[in-house]
């Protein structure tokens, strides 16, 4: 993960997760307290309710008070209802709808003493009609309040009603009134539009508000359904209802009306701060993001010109130059250009030590290796200046006897020099047929009568790269080796060629060079490759050193395993290619 | 109606809208009233039941018994001026001009007609009685002449009328002239307003006139009988008696009443060319609905009786207007449809052929009279000349009395 990243992360924790944590709080107390708030209200209004019904109730009773001493003095009434003059019948059956509408009632019925209506004013051909136990249940309506389903001739409907008995001439009556509960009753009941008063009974409910008809079909469950769908502060007063259906015995049931606040404000307010909160931290977010941004550029972009810096840092490649700055980056580049200077202060002192050591082993190798090439040459014209002073008659014929090791000693001096020639000399790349290399090789080799040389060459070998000179030299050299360390004895160099897979990176070729020479000891195995170390008489010690340079130049290995007394064997594994592909 | 002679009647108060359109086939008693005093039809029936010449001067009947031989007066004229000749007649009953093809409403009551001369008309009756030309003088025969751009169409009477959302008034050609007041929400109103004459059968109207010593009431004919229509019902079932209907008319119906009395005019039509009652929809159940003309007092307070006596079959009553009702009565799906029907029609057959088919599912024989009602005429006193005719519309004598 990136440092960018990370810090972009971290801004988002210490900024959102805050945010989160009081808008969670807020929320939740604000939705507690205002839920209490609205309950309490509630409450409140149920109580309100409890008292405008009682209040409702008893004018009920006063107007049917009044409606009573009326008619207790109404002698068109008398005659009517007391003594049946029928010419006063039309009087009668009308009588009620006339006082309903004067008194302001919606519903009001006269009874006599057989409990049978002879006079509605909610629906006057009514009239006839026994309402059973009406009067005695309303008057054990506790507080007086009570409901009663009254009907129109065309509609059911709802009534506070109170009954009061009365008598004339000897006679009993009753009136009993009420006023329709609908939803307009229960709105002034709810006073406030906010609150949603509902009226629930068995068999429907009358509400403030319209519910969907799917939710009015079960009446029952309505609240509950609502209450699920639209959390709600609740509050209820039981209230007996009197259902008088028609042909049915007379039932008083609960009625449950229901105060509900809907949370409705509350919810708004919580979706008002919500909104509110997602605004913050969507702001806070992003103005995190632009920080975050800002900061970790001003952070990782030195750090990352640092790495870049850093990562070509070599002892060839010490030239680097790191900004100073004043902040903690800058002081780490400093201490980093600080390093690189001494750093090449010091490989510069190395490398001066190690050329002036090179130098001094090469000088003092070559002056022993002239001298080698010299001594012979300077003893052979010691010996040619004696004869001379001597036996000037001796001195053709002793030249013609030390003239091999003249020639010897030239011939050595060319090689040596060839040999510090090569040291230096700038390879070749081309694809190289190595089966082909390792035949010329061997078939050089089989002049020495002594050898016998055993190729096992790999069919359809891969080329490689590399310079075919250098293939030469590496196979000369190490064949030269194998044929020298016979010392002249009978004896078999064996090349092969195979490919191996590497265990990483490409496929290799690898060429074994076997002898069974006189073989070598661990320790002399460990020197071999170094310069100038030889084994053999007269041997310049830079064969194997030059092979192990030319290997590394072409990305090869060198092994080398040897039993003294049984041979050695020499491993080159050499990387496959061409120059087609490279 | 009221013998004495007296002033004439000038301002008559209506207790319905008058709508020109339906001219000259009144659709409620305030156009009846009003029509009647326009349009005329060929003869005409007085409160004795008698035919009497209308526009026509003359009848007879053919040679081959089954033709009435119709004359009209030379000096009959619309309105306008123009002559009411045969080919006039032939041009306003046929919707070809010239016979061939009969008005709908025409053609219920006239099998044919044939212009004999420029004044003789060959009328060939559905049902035709061999005493008199009695369904020449329903009123879907009354002429009138329907002119272009005038709401009023005109009549044989020499009068013109005009209108407006206040009043209807026609004026003869002698000058004199006959204000209609539209209706207000109290007809008491109106007896406050000098009116001559207030039809009516609204109680607090009818006893507010008799607290007011210029008026008197006359009672009119008992014109309507109130019936219950009912879908399924059998013809066994038990019919309302006497009593219950006495009943009804006591205690269910406000103003004037009585129980229906018979013989009813529906009940032995067997020669009545009429449908067989449409069988009921598979799965038909009542709405328990009681419908009525919400216009009409009477059927309202019978329909709530109904519902009254027996919410376990009628439910609840339901007052209906114009297309609603028409269309209620028409599926049959209700309870019951208290109606109003004339009570002593022209032409039974005719009337039983109209009624079947706004209910066509109706069996005539299980039609349940229920009460008889009338109006009054609230007369000013010393005002006269009302004329009750024997189809029960009025006549207000003055308007063809110019002629």
């Amino acid at each position: 993960m990136s440092l960018r990243t990370r810090l972009l992360l971290a801004f988002a924790v210490v900024v959102l997760i805050p945010i989160a944590l009081l808008a969670f709080g807020l929320r939740q107390e604000m939705t507690r307290r205002l839920t209490d708030e609205y309950q309490l209200r509630v409450n409140s209004v149920v109580g309100v309710i409890r008292e405008d019904l009682s209040r409702e109730s008893a004018g009920i009773d006063d107007r049917l008070m009044s409606l009573e001493s009326a008619l207790v003095n109404d002698n068109r009434f008398r005659l009517a209802a007391v003594a049946g003059v029928e010419s006063e019948r039309e009087y009668l059956l009308d009588y009620a709808g006339t006082a309903m509408r004067l008194t302001g009632l919606s519903m009001l019925q006269i009874e006599d003493g057989d409990e049978r209506i002879i006079s509605s004013g909610h629906f006057r051909n009514e009239h006839g009609r026994v309402e059973s136990r009406l009067t005695t249940a309303l008057a054990n309506a506790r507080g007086g309040v009570a409901l009663v389903t009254a009907r129109s001739a065309d509609r059911e409907f709802l009534a506070l009603a109170r009954a009061r008995p009365f008598a004339i001439g000897g006679r009993t009556f009753t009136l009993i009134g009420g006023i329709v509960v609908d939803e307009g009753f229960l709105a002034r009941l709810a006073r406030d539009r906010a609150i949603v008063v509902s009226l629930i009974y068995p068999g429907g409910e009358v509400s403030t508000v319209r519910l969907p008809s799917t939710v009015r079909l079960k009446p029952d469950t309505t609240a509950t359904t609502r209450e699920t769908m639209n959390p709600a502060a609740v509050g209820e007063l039981q209230l007996p209802l009197i259902k008088t259906d028609a042909g049915a015995p007379l039932e008083v049931v609960e009625a449950r009306l229901q105060v509900t606040q809907p949370l409705t404000p509350l919810r708004a307010l919580v979706r008002s701060a919500d909104s509110w909160f997602l605004f913050t931290a969507a702001g806070a977010g992003v103005v995190a993001l632009v920080l975050a941004v800002w900061v970790s550029s001003r952070i990782s972009r030195p750090l990352a010109t640092l790495a870049e810096k850093t990562a070509v840092l070599d002892l060839d490649r010490l030239d680097v130059q790191f900004d100073a700055g004043t902040d903690e980056v800058g002081r780490l580049s400093r201490l980093l250009g600080d390093l690189a200077s001494r750093l090449r202060s010091s490989t510069a002192r190395v490398r001066e030590a190690e050329r002036r050591a090179t130098v001094g082993d090469l000088a003092r190798q070559i002056n022993h290796d002239i001298k080698n090439g010299l001594i012979p040459l300077r003893n052979v014209m010691r010996h040619l200046a004696q004869v001379e002073r001597d036996e000037p008659a001796a001195l053709p014929s002793v030249f013609a006897e030390r003239r091999q090791t003249v020639d010897s000693s030239i011939a050595y001096l060319e090689t040596l020099a060839t040999s510090y020639q090569r040291l230096s000399r700038p390879p070749d790349r081309r694809d190289c047929d190595l089966n082909a290399l390792v035949t010329d090789v061997v078939r050089a080799m089989q002049a020495h009568e002594h050898v016998e040389c055993v190729t096992r060459l790999a069919a359809n070998l891969p080329r490689v790269v590399g310079d075919p000179i250098a293939f030469r030299r590496i196979l000369e050299n190490v064949m030269s080796n194998a044929v020298d360390s016979l010392e002249s004895k009978p004896g078999r160099v064996t090349v092969s060629t195979e490919v191996v897979e590497p265990v990483a990176g490409a496929s290799a070729i690898r060429v074994v060079v076997a002898d069974t020479g006189r073989g070598m000891s661990a320790e002399e195995t460990g020197k071999i490759f170094n310069d100038f170390y030889t084994t053999k008489e007269g041997g310049t010690g830079l064969g194997l050193s030059i092979v192990r340079r030319l290997v590394m130049d072409l990305q090869g290995t060198l092994g080398v395993e040897s039993t003294p007394g049984k041979g050695t064997r020499i491993t080159i594994d050499v990387p496959t290619g061409s120059m087609k592909r490279t | 109606m009221i013998e004495e002679p007296g002033l004439p009647i000038t301002t008559v108060a209506l207790g319905e809208p008058v709508n020109p359109a339906n001219a000259p086939r009144p659709s409620n008693d305030s156009e009846r009233l009003v029509f009647r005093q326009l349009y005329e039809t060929l003869v005409r029936i007085d409160c004795m039941g008698r035919v009497v010449p209308g526009l026509a001067s003359s009848w007879r009947r053919s040679i081959d018994g089954q033709t009435w031989i119709v004359t009209l007066p030379p000096g009959a004229r619309f309105s306008d001026g123009s002559p009411v000749a045969a080919s006039a007649v032939l041009a306003l009953w046929s919707r070809d001009g010239v016979g061939g093809d009969l008005q709908p409403h025409v053609n219920r009551l006239v099998q044919s007609i044939i212009s004999v001369d420029d004044d003789t008309l060959a009328i060939l009756l559905r049902n035709p009685r061999v005493d008199a030309p009695y369904a020449l003088a329903h009123t879907d025969l009354a002429l009138a002449k329907p002119v272009s751009g005038a709401a009023w169409p005109l009549g044989t009477r020499s009068a013109h009328v005009t209108s407006d959302r206040a009043s209807t008034t026609i004026t003869t050609a002698a000058g004199t002239s006959i204000r209609f007041l539209a209706p207000r929400g109290d007809p008491r109103d109106l007896l406050d307003e000098s009116v001559d004459l207030l039809i009516t059968r609204d109680r607090a109207a009818l006893d507010y006139a008799a607290t007011l010593p210029p008026f008197q009431s006359v009672p009119l004919a008992w014109q309507r009988t109130q019936v219950l229509l009912t879908p399924g019902r059998a013809r066994t079932s038990p019919s309302l008696s006497e009593e219950a209907r006495q009943t009804l008319a006591r205690d269910a119906v406000r103003g004037e009443a009585r129980n229906a009395v018979g013989p009813f005019w529906w009940q032995g039509q067997s020669d009545c060319e009429i449908a067989p009652p449409r069988a009921s929809e598979l799965g038909w159940r009542s709405s328990g609905r009681v419908v009525y003309d919400a216009t009409d007092g009477a059927a309202r307070d019978l329909a709530e009786r109904l519902v009254g006596l027996d919410r376990r079959i009628y439910q609840r009553a339901t007052g209906l207007t114009g297309e609603a009702l028409a269309l209620a009565r028409r599926r049959g799906g209700d309870a019951g449809y208290v109606m109003s029907f004339d009570g002593h029609p022209l032409d039974p057959c005719r009337e039983l052929q109209v009624v079947m088919e706004r209910t066509p599912w109706l069996d005539p024989e299980t039609i349940v009279p229920l009460v008889d009602i009338r109006m009054r005429a609230i007369v000013r006193r010393g005002h006269s000349g009302i004329v009750s005719e024997g189809d029960g519309g009025l006549r207000i004598a003055g308007a063809d009395d110019q002629r």
